[in-house]
């Protein structure tokens, strides 16, 4: 059954370009290609004008399955899965892998229902072994995690950003193209109305190397002016924990944890943070966690490398201050 | 408007760091005796959404609870029904106790078919428990009905429903045609809380109990896609290192020059 050990990837191109999260899983994929010994094709959505599908060739992407949309940025993920389904019946997939964001997760449990597969959302890992394939994926609000084994594709797996390591180009490798039909809009019944945005100047929480995040223990929304003067310093984006965001203290699209983003900078500083498995789904992955709480048992000192028991009223100004001071040593 | 809500219980999320171990020889979560069994809180979101649509539109909104799971689950429906629930249904058959999310979702959608016509499926964006969000969309795929995930806001609109969700840096605002199956996030805000008069009422509401001939379900939909095989709890190997000063403010001037130290400032 050759067909069944294909891998796909979800993509989408803006302006040509792919997003870091599509090269995290083009590493992911080609691990899988070279347990199940498939084809890696990859279901490119980008705009008419533009062409993003030429550089996937250099990443050892075997079938580029591309669909031209104009403006395809404004369409709801329904839109989306008609173009996804097609791409699954000619690639005939064992794995089809999707970033794990807001589209993912509403179009991966879809799509697995419509192709009458698996859907294993929010993923640390998949592996290919003996035939079947198995996700691991945090649950409990992060304080366990679960493996799943499936045994009758395909599989649709949305995988946690900042887990892998982006692909770098492969020399020599070659891709074909094939044209997906294009979206008839006439059949979508989710219609946009409005959209705003609420993220702020600075870098994206997404990409930012050092994160300041807030929680509860910031006790109000003026503690968050107090973290932002040390985000300047660092150049770092500004979180928070969900309690904050639920009290309205900050911008809700600051939210990191599972039911928020999910964060890898190099250096992640929480502050009044107590560290409960929901936040830390979404930033345990830091390379370095430093925290900042008053209250020495807070769980949140088992994560961080490095620790400050105190009022963050004075600690995190005299941080700010000294990290000024250095800079300019 | 027939709105059907699906509601899953789930050990109480808060405080469970503390208490919760797993069985990996029995792949399940080992929780103290006591511990409390609730609905989990983006369904009673999922609740608040119906309920807020009927103060809307009015007293023409028939809201049916539905739940899968243990003879505990109808502990949660009741709390449904305190809550202002009209009806409530409880799928309960030992051979969909350890349903993964298709066999779930099957099972779901064919109650929902069982009810007649209901316009409208609301759901918790995710359970409290496995945290997988796939179980409603999945009963959206199988009735073939438009579905939005992530929703903060719902109010019935000529011809449908307008839908505020929540994206990763924003908000959209979207109509659909119902039926229609809708997720509800966190963002939702403060859920209602039972009143005497509705938990009293609610003792004397009947909760229907169906099994999975009742139905209808074929041997395919009763079969699982997936197996857990292992559960666990990650270990931590980190070391604080606590940084200290005589007080709050040198401490942290001295967390600014190890962080330098580390070459961790960049």
């Amino acid at each position: 059954m050759a067909a069944e050990k294909n891998i796909l990837v979800v993509a989408e191109a803006t302006l040509g370009k792919l997003p870091p999260a599509t090269y995290e899983l083009l590493t992911l994929a080609r691990r899988l290609k070279a347990t199940t010994g498939g084809a890696l094709g990859v279901v490119l959505l980008e705009e008419g004008d533009v062409d993003g599908a030429s550089a996937l060739a250099a990443y050892g992407v075997d079938v580029v399955y591309r669909a031209k949309c104009a403006d395809f940025a404004r369409l709801t993920s329904e839109a989306r899965l008609p173009i996804v389904q097609a791409a699954c019946e000619q690639a005939q997939p064992a794995v089809v892998l999707l970033p794990h964001g807001v589209l993912g997760a509403e179009l991966g449990p879809r799509l697995a229902f419509r192709l009458d597969g698996g859907a294993a959302t929010g993923c640390v890992d998949v592996v290919a072994q003996a035939g079947s394939i198995h996700c691991t994926r945090p649950c409990y609000g992060g304080l366990a995690r679960e493996e799943q084994r499936f045994e009758h594709g395909p599989v649709v797996a949305t995988v946690r950003a900042g887990l892998f390591e982006l692909a770098q180009p492969q020399p020599g490798s070659q891709s074909s193209i094939v044209e997906l039909p294009a979206l008839d809009p006439s059949e979508l019944r989710v219609a946009l109305v409005k959209r705003e945005s609420d993220a702020g100047d600075g870098p994206r929480l997404e990409d930012a190397k050092v994160i300041v995040a807030g929680g509860r223990g910031l006790e109000g929304p003026e503690g968050f002016k107090v973290l932002q003067d040390l985000a300047a310093e660092l150049g770092a984006a500004v979180g928070s924990s969900r309690v904050p965001c639920d009290l309205g203290w900050c911008p809700h699209s600051w939210q990191i944890g599972l039911t928020g983003k999910t964060v890898t900078p190099d250096l992640y500083i929480a502050v009044g943070i107590s560290g409960a498995g929901h936040h830390m789904a979404g930033c345990g992955n830091a390379k370095t966690i430093v925290a900042i709480n008053s209250d020495p048992e807070a769980a949140i000192f088992q994560d961080a490398r490095f620790g400050v028991v105190g009022d963050y009223r004075e600690v995190v100004p005299a941080l700010a201050a000294q990290v000024r001071k250095l800079k300019q040593a | 408007m027939h709105i059907a809500v699906l509601i899953k219980q789930v050990p109480n999320p808060d405080a469970l760091a503390a208490v919760m171990s797993v069985d990996e020889a029995s792949l399940k979560v080992v929780l103290p005796p006591g511990h409390p069994q609730v609905v989990s809180p983006f369904d009673e979101q999922a609740l608040e959404a119906a309920l807020r649509l009927r103060d809307q539109v009015g007293a023409a909104v028939k809201i049916t609870a539905v739940t899968l799971g243990p003879d505990s689950a109808r502990t949660a429906l009741k709390q449904a029904l305190s809550l202002g629930a009209d009806d409530a249904v409880h799928i309960h058959d030992a051979a969909l106790l350890d349903a993964d999310s298709h066999v779930s979702a099957h099972a779901l959608a064919a109650a929902i078919r069982k009810l007649g016509t209901i316009d409208l499926v609301l759901a918790g964006r995710q359970a409290a428990d496995f945290d997988a969000g796939v179980v409603g969309l999945g009963v959206a795929e199988i009735l073939g009905v438009p579905s939005v995930s992530f929703a903060c806001g719902i109010e019935a609109v000529d011809g449908g429903v307008q839908v505020e969700r929540v994206l990763q840096d924003g908000f959209e605002t979207v109509q659909v045609p119902l039926p229609a199956l809708v997720t509800i996030s966190n963002e939702l805000g403060e859920v209602r809380k039972p009143n005497l008069r509705e938990t009293m009422r609610a003792a004397r509401k009947p909760v229907a109990a169906w099994g999975a001939a009742e139905l209808g379900l074929e041997a395919s939909q009763l079969q699982p896609r997936s197996r857990r095989t292992r559960l666990f709890i990650p270990q931590k190997n980190t070391q604080c290192e606590f940084i200290t000063g005589a007080t709050a403010f040198e401490a942290g001037e001295r967390l600014a020059q190890r962080l330098h130290d580390a070459r961790v400032l960049g």
